[in-house]
Parts: structure tokens; sequence; C-alpha cells
């Protein structure tokens, strides 16, 4: 038995990034690789109900569950979904955190608050473990009510982009924001 | 659930190896591969001519910058003339890797199987982080310009509201890992440090701070894996697969309850079941729970039913999880002190629970007598749970 | 099939997205560092496993111990085996002159490089003796571009 363990010297060379930079052999790439995402019959009806201010879910025939993003089935029941359901878009939020860094790793300027909203969806159990939800920005609430836990349990509804401006997009809600005096 | 009892054969691991675990390795892909397969090989005391079947893991192409990254670096893998298959469920893959080659084991169709996970994230430029915004829904997630530890942290958040734990309690986690990782020999970003440490480390999604994540790492492992009479000729100390579970959930994780994995919870309980185990929290002697991030190794010890759920925290402040605990949790040092090349860094906790089981981890051997060990990886969009249960 | 879910193709919305990273950085390895440095020299690089020349060189070789293969210089003979010639680009549009591309190995070896042969397409024929021609040292990186293009050698 090695009494220093096991992996014993495990292989491997180490390059500091000035070195990498200086390889002789590197290759350096840029790959660019453009699509066009079908968003399918569910989405695409989403997409339009958001470009008129609406959150459209769907219901599944079998179990009664909504959801919000919609699906063309049910994934529980693996029915076709079939009722359109408008709802009103409120809901309470289910986490939320202060993000510092965009995307690539970059630090932002302005801190972002984003987090899960649990819309208020008929078709779910009160505290069920799946619900009808949006992951999306929340504005109007501070980073310190975020880190003090005051805002995760808030009720919030959408802040709309002004109809000339939407496009049909997830944007087309700028933001959920807490409903006036809905603290609960 | 019911899970086929019925194999054909039992079977073992007889041989564990790995690379170091850096950012930025001058080995290539399929070098890395290599390295971590002569390890495994050498330490069987096999070669190429003695395995049968392969199985190779990696995590998205995207990282290693290659397509067809499973193929690109299969003969790395010894994957030339011979039957190989790649699997791949996200970060979970790593733990997928000897699932898929026990069953090519168990079913009686190979009687050899290489297993080898490998990833180099240190490609992509100029942060690997930027590559995981296309795990993201292309419509309704990536307009918002997220980026992927907004989804940790979010877990983590409601972690910490539904359980009542604070980050201080959480990052200590990430001390008892790094510090565990000091004695791992391929250990990347092993450290001393304190809670202050991590409370003070770079904000950058609050609740997370950079000491509870997980490094960039490039790196790779791979086992030997045989059936029964093959592994008894091979080794006086064959580790056996006792049991395997793995689950998939939906890719829609902003509409579950993100206090807990439910999904690793039933990946758990086929894995328990197969290997007879009732009572995980008295059965199980050493764990290595899938650690990316600090909160997540919590998340998974209740997941994998070590402990009741939102008292994995408290456990950790008596040192319940510690190296000379009462249940050892990364003992390695996990992926917070190793690294987590991600597919490498699943495959790297199985290799440990082996080690463990064999009494050959010399300075992080745990204390106690081990008889039973369980490894679990994590992955895709909070979805996906692989369990793998080792014995002795 | 519910009723809603016989949109016309006008009505469903397609989403444009790109996949991008900054750009990638790939590693040489360690026997690529070898051959990175050979090709700098203004050598074409191979290796040696036992006595079989293998082309590219890839550090490990075929073999069941998957052992250490030696990097080397390969003087050649070299052969286009393979020739193929090129008359359009990526988007279909035709090129000005017709190039030449070629699967080119040396004798004895496994394997090989592809690379352009500067010849008339009515010229080119698989198995005809090719050598390379660099570019400047300047110029050079270390990768296998190092080597501007192939021209024949005279039987």
């Amino acid at each position: 038995m090695a009494s220093e363990g096991k992996p014993v010297n495990p292989p491997g060379t180490y390059l500091k990034r000035q070195d990498l930079e200086r390889l002789p052999g590197i290759i350096r790439y840029k790959p660019s690789a453009r699509y066009l995402f079908a968003a399918g019959q569910a989405l695409s009806r989403f997409l339009k109900g958001l470009k008129e201010g609406k959150i459209l879910g769907v219901r599944c025939p079998v179990c009664g569950r909504v959801y919000v993003p919609p699906r063309a089935y049910c994934e529980y029941c693996h029915a076709p979904t079939s009722e359109w359901v408008e709802l009103p878009g409120t809901g309470v939020v289910h986490t939320a955190v202060v993000s510092y860094i965009a995307t690539d790793r970059s630090r932002m300027e302005k801190p972002e608050i984003v987090g899960v909203i649990r819309l208020d969806a008929p078709g779910y159990r009160e505290d069920s473990y799946e619900f009808a939800g949006l992951f999306h920005k929340i504005c109007g609430v501070t980073p310190e009510q975020v880190m003090d836990g005051s805002v995760i349990g808030m009720r919030v509804k959408p802040r709309w982009k002004p109809p000339e401006e939407r496009t049909g997009s997830i944007t087309d809600i700028e933001c959920f924001e807490p409903v006036e005096g809905g603290e609960q | 659930m019911r899970v086929n009892l019925h194999v054909k054969d039992r079977v073992a691991i007889v041989g564990a190896g790995m690379t170091l675990f850096r950012r930025r390795l001058l080995e290539t892909p399929r070098e890395l591969a290599w390295e971590a397969v002569r390890q495994a090989l050498d330490e069987a005391g096999l070669t190429l001519r003695d395995i049968d079947c392969i199985v190779t893991g990696t995590a998205p192409d995207a990282f290693d910058g290659v397509h067809f990254n499973g193929e690109y670096l299969a003969d790395g893998a010894g994957g030339f003339g011979k039957p190989v298959s790649r699997v791949y469920v996200g970060g979970g893959t790593g733990v997928m890797v000897p699932i898929a080659a026990w069953w090519h084991a168990a079913s009686g169709h190979c009687d050899t199987v290489l297993a080898v996970a490998e990833e180099k994230m240190s490609p992509a430029m100029p942060h690997p982080q930027y590559v995981f915004a296309y795990i993201w829904d292309p419509i309704l997630e990536r307009p918002l310009g997220p980026n992927l530890i907004w989804i940790f942290a979010m877990e983590m958040r409601r972690y910490m509201y539904k359980c009542g734990a604070k980050k201080e309690d959480i990052a200590l986690v990430s001390v008892k890992n790094k510090g565990n990782a000091l004695d791992h020999p391929a250990a990347q970003a092993a450290a001393k440090i304190t809670v202050e440490d991590v409370l003070n480390s770079e904000l950058l999604v609050w609740p997370v701070n950079r000491l509870d994540i997980s490094p960039v790492s490039d790196g790779a492992v791979a086992l030997v894996i045989a059936r029964e009479k093959t592994a008894r000729r091979i080794t006086d100390s064959p580790v056996w697969i006792e049991g395997v579970g793995f689950t998939l959930d939906n890719t829609h994780w902003y509409n579950r309850e993100l206090a807990y994995p439910r999904y690793v919870q039933y990946a758990a309980r086929m894995a328990y079941r197969m290997a007879g185990i009732e009572r995980p929290w008295k059965e199980i002697d050493v764990a290595e729970p899938y650690d990316p991030f600090d909160y997540k190794e919590l998340h998974h010890i209740e997941g994998l039913m070590l402990a009741r759920p939102c008292e994995a925290w408290k456990l950790v402040k008596e040192g319940y999880f510690d190296r000379d605990g009462e249940l050892p949790t990364s003992p390695s040092g996990g992926l917070l002190g190793v690294g987590n090349p991600i597919a490498a860094a699943g495959l790297m906790k199985v290799a440990e629970i082996f080690w463990q089981l064999r009494y050959e981890a010399g300075k992080r051997q745990v204390r106690k007598p081990v008889h039973k060990g369980v490894a679990q990886a994590w992955g895709d969009l909070m979805q996906a749970g692989t369990v793998i249960v080792l014995g002795n | 099939m519910s009723w809603w879910k016989r949109a016309l193709p006008g009505d469903l919305v397609h989403f444009p997205g790109s996949q991008e990273v900054d750009h990638y950085l790939y590693t040489p390895g360690l026997h690529g560092l070898k051959a990175a440095e050979l090709l700098k020299a203004g050598k074409v690089p191979g290796m040696l496993c036992g006595d079989q020349l293998i082309l590219p060189p890839k550090t490990f070789c075929p073999d069941e111990r998957l052992s250490e293969g030696e990097v080397v210089e390969v003087e050649g003979p070299f052969i286009a085996a393979l020739v193929t010639v090129i008359r359009e680009d990526f988007y279909g549009r035709k090129l000005e002159e017709p190039q030449v591309l070629a699967f080119i190995t040396a004798q004895g070896a496994i394997g090989g490089y592809i690379g352009v042969v500067k010849a008339s397409p009515g010229d080119v024929y698989p198995g005809m003796r090719v050598r390379p021609v660099f570019r400047p040292e300047e110029e050079r990186t270390g990768a296998i571009t190092d080597i501007a293009f192939w021209e024949p050698v005279a039987d």
C-alpha cells in the first residue's frame, strides 16, 4: 500500500496564461454558427400573446395542470394539451439573486436582480413541487431586500414594455415588479 | 420504479487512473484520455489487448471546441477497432460513464470495459462561462442575457430560504473540501481557507462568491471494469458495483421547487434498492456527492438521503461530514478542491470511492472502516441525477 | 392532436440566435509541440512507432500498450496518394482557378497530410511525387499551414 495514496504521480503539463499565447503550434479559431430556432406551435402562440400583453398558459385535459411556458403536451400525462388559459400574470417570487456579472463573466456596471416567479395559475396544489412559472428579471426591489430574504414570497406582476416596442419575445416583459400594497 | 436485479454477472472496478486537474494543460483532449487510461491499465496490470469495450464521456463539445469530442478522443482512450460508445448527461456524465460500463459488462456482452471521462474547458475564450450560455433555452432564457452562475445562485438562495441556512454555514463545505484536497496529488484548488475567505472572495452573483465555486479545469480519469471471474483473476481486492441509478427530470427548471433535487432522490432510490440498502444514512460509510458549488454538496447529501431535507447544513457545522466524522463526504476534496473538468470530475469521485474501499487513499483515507460507498453526479438544467453504489 | 395545433407555417415564430465564443485556443499537445517546432524549422513531422512511420504524430502508438512514439523529421519521398480538384467555393461560386487538393503520404508511412498541390488539374494523378514548399520562416507559427503548398517533383 502506497503511503502517499493513489493516484501516484498523476501526469499533466500545466501552462501559464502567458505561455499559452506564445506556444508554438497554438491554434486560434473563432467559430460562428447562426441559427434560426423554431418556437413550435405552443411557444409561437405564447410569444404572440406576450406581444399583446398577455401571459398565456395551456391546460392538460387529463391532470388539469396549466403550463407556463406552454408545451404542446403534458409532461406528466403525455397527453396533448388542449385549452388556452389567460393568466392574470401575478405571482410570487420563488427565488431571487443579485448578479454582478454578465454572460461572458465580465463585471456588470449595475447589478441586476433576477429570479423565478411562481405564477398564479389553476391546476396546482398550494406549495406543490412543480408549478407554472417564469425565469425573469425583478425590478423595484433593492439588493438588500434580496439578501435579507424579504423578496422571496413577495407578490409581483409583470411590467410590460409599451405596445409599440414589443416584438413577441420574452423581453416584452421588462421585468416583474412588486404589486402595490400586495406584500404577504 | 422497478429495477431489474437479474443481471448476468457481478461487475467490479479493478483499476483507476487520472491526470492532474489544472486550468490550461498542454495536452490535447485525446492525450489527456491516453494518460489516464495508461495509468488505469498499469494499475490493473493489463494492456489494451485485455480490453473488450470502451465507454467514453465528455460534457458539451463546446468546451473542448471539438465536435464529436467523444469520437475524437476515442483512440486515446484505447477505442479503435472495438465497440465504443459515448454517454452524455451534462455534469452527470462522469457517473453515467461507469454506469454504462456496468451494463456493458453485467449484460455479459463485454468481459472488460474501460470507462473514460475527459474534459478540457480551457480552450474557450475569454472564459468557459460564455459557452455555458448555450445550455439555456434559446427563446425564453437567452434573450435575458443569463450567466450560468445565475441558475446556481437562484437554487442556493432558495435552499437558504427554505432551510434557514446562512452563507457562512454553506461556506463550511468549501472550507472542508478545499482542505481535504490538500492531500490529493492531482488537486488544483486545494487550500487551507476560512469561512471569512469565502465570504470575502469576489462576489459574482449574490449569494455566490468565487470561493463557493469549483474552478475551471482540464483533466481526464479512467477506470477498468470487469466481470466477476475476470476481476478476481486481475486483483485480490476488486470493488464491486452494487447499485446504479439515473434519472432525468425536464428542462423546465423554473417550473419546480429548487430547494430539493427530487431527481437525485429517484436515482438514489434505484441504486440503493439494487444494492439492498434500506437505510442509506446508516449503511453508507463514505460518500462523494457532486459539489460544483458548496451548497450543491448539501443539496445532494439530502437527495442521496444521507441526511434529512434541510439538515445537511446543520450536520456540516458539527463536523459530521469531515474525513474523521460519522459519514465522510468528498474526502477527495471534491470538485471544489480537486477541480472540475466536468465529466472527468464525476468519474474522479467514483475513483475516490474505489481507492477508499481499497484503503489506498493514503492520507485521504477516512478514519472509520469502510464497506460501502456512494458517488453521485448531477447535470443538465437542474435535472439529471446519476448515482453509483460501490462495496468491497 | 388538438385543434390549435394546426397553425399555418406563417403563424409559427422563428427566433434568430447564434452560437459563438470569442475564440478558442487549441493547445498542440505533448508531441504536437515537438511537431510544431519541426514545422517552424521547415521540416515535415512524423512519428516512429518501432519501425513504423506514422503521419501526423499523435503522441501514442496504436499498439496494445498505447506506448509513446518518437517524433521525427520525415524526409520523404512524399506521394500524393489521393487527389481531387475543387472548382467551387463554400457557397457554390465558381473558383477562378480550380484548386488541386491531395492526401499526401510518405513512402512506407501510415496516414498523411491534406495539402494543396500547385499544379494544373490535367497534370495531377494519384501516386505522383510531390515535395513541400514552406512559408518564409518569419511567417511560420508551428501550424500545418506553415506548409504553403506542395509542388510536383519531376520523375
